[in-house]
């Protein structure tokens, strides 16, 4: 085998010969000083380039300050259940219990009050009866209509027709400029 | 390292598993077993590391709304990189654009092909940091379909055939895509006068 180029070289050190091109390049190695020589710079080359590609002290330690794993920790954190609403409905049931307690003397004092003077009775008439001629009310006008005056019925068919018509709400076209014609 | 891949393997499909029963902090697992590798790939392509650091984000997000289809047998990380690369490409892609609108000429591309300054260290890492920065800048100059194959190759080890199943290009595009890379990777250092042995 003739001594082979640099990029046969270089294919045969990334393995991309075919089996029988790699025993023959062998054997030519083993035998060709020259490009014994060759090869061992090249992976000299490449080692060198591994070594430059590859993170270095200060990538690693930047890179483990980032801590890109965090966010995922975090969502492993156990989620504390919200204890304040419950903690509040029971504060405010027990508050409205407590007042409650506080008020009831007085409540049972003022209804007590107003049993005496009727008062409690006489509302009760008041809104009954107020109730009672409102629907009377009610009654009345569904069993007489009101009458109306056929010249203002007149009158504001007319309005309504001029406004429908002239649409005075609508705004001004703009005239068309010659370029539009 | 045959058998931690494969206990990689099972972790990421026990991980998976737990994800898609509701646990979403089995996600967190994933995401510290690969990081490394999907931030390296980003930042390689795109040489930027807070953009890097926010593709890899992303590639994590997409990654993990996509986990009820992915099929948890095989390995994540090659689905992880390949999204990370379409995610760089996509970001270079649309700083691209941006840089066109307000950038133009040298200082467009000073702008693109920026990296950050080497600070004060002693001589020996100070020389072997600008050997690799040469060669981010090197890298940086490639188009990108030969810096992605680049970096399948040489970050990620992957063979011509992964390459071609990680990019959809053909693997003889592959190889002819990776020999125009190196020869031009090699320009590009040996203009700077950084050589192979220097680099090793």
């Amino acid at each position: 085998m003739r001594c082979p180029d640099d990029a046969l070289l270089d294919r045969w050190l990334d393995g991309a010969l075919a089996v029988t091109e790699t025993a023959a390049l062998a054997t030519h190695l083993a035998e060709c000083r020259a490009c014994a020589a060759r090869r061992d710079a090249r992976v000299a080359e490449e080692r060198g380039w591994r070594a430059a590609l590859a993170l270095d002290a200060a990538e690693l330690a930047y890179l483990a300050r980032a801590d890109l794993a965090a966010a995922w920790r975090r969502a492993a954190e156990p989620v504390r259940p919200a204890y304040w609403w419950p903690a509040l409905v029971v504060m405010s049931l027990a508050g409205a219990y407590a007042a409650w307690l506080v008020a009831l003397p007085a409540l049972e004092l003022l209804v007590g009050l107003a049993n005496r003077l009727g008062l409690v009775g006489m509302a009760l008439v008041w809104l009954l009866g107020e109730g009672w001629r409102a629907g009377a009310a009610v009654l009345d006008m569904l069993a007489t209509p009101p009458v109306i005056d056929p010249s203002v019925l007149a009158a504001s068919l007319a309005a309504c027709l001029w406004l429908v018509m002239s649409r005075p709400w609508a705004p001004a076209r703009a005239r068309p400029t010659e370029t539009d014609r | 390292m045959a058998v931690a891949v494969q206990a990689d393997q099972a972790a990421d499909a026990r991980a998976v598993a737990r994800c898609r029963a509701g646990q979403a902090d089995a996600f967190a697992e994933v995401v510290e077993r690969h990081q490394a590798a999907v931030y390296a790939t980003a930042l390689r392509l795109i040489g930027d590391r807070e953009a890097a650091l926010e593709v890899a984000n992303t590639t994590f997000y997409k990654a993990y709304r996509a986990l009820a289809s992915v099929d948890a047998s095989r390995p994540l990380r090659p689905w992880l990189v390949r999204i990370a690369s379409n995610e760089a490409l996509s970001y270079l892609r649309e700083r691209g654009r941006d840089a066109r609108r307000t950038l133009s000429g040298e200082a467009g591309e000073a702008a693109l092909a920026g990296l950050p300054a080497a600070e004060a260290q002693p001589e020996g890492a100070a020389l072997a940091d600008e050997q690799r920065a040469a060669v981010h800048r090197a890298l940086a100059a490639l188009p990108e379909p030969y810096r992605l194959v680049t970096v399948l190759r040489y970050l990620h080890d992957l063979s011509y055939a992964e390459i071609a199943a990680q990019t959809g290009l053909p693997t003889g595009t592959v190889g002819v895509y990776l020999l125009r890379a190196r020869e031009q990777l090699r320009g590009r250092l040996a203009a700077e006068g950084v050589t192979a042995d220097a680099l090793s």
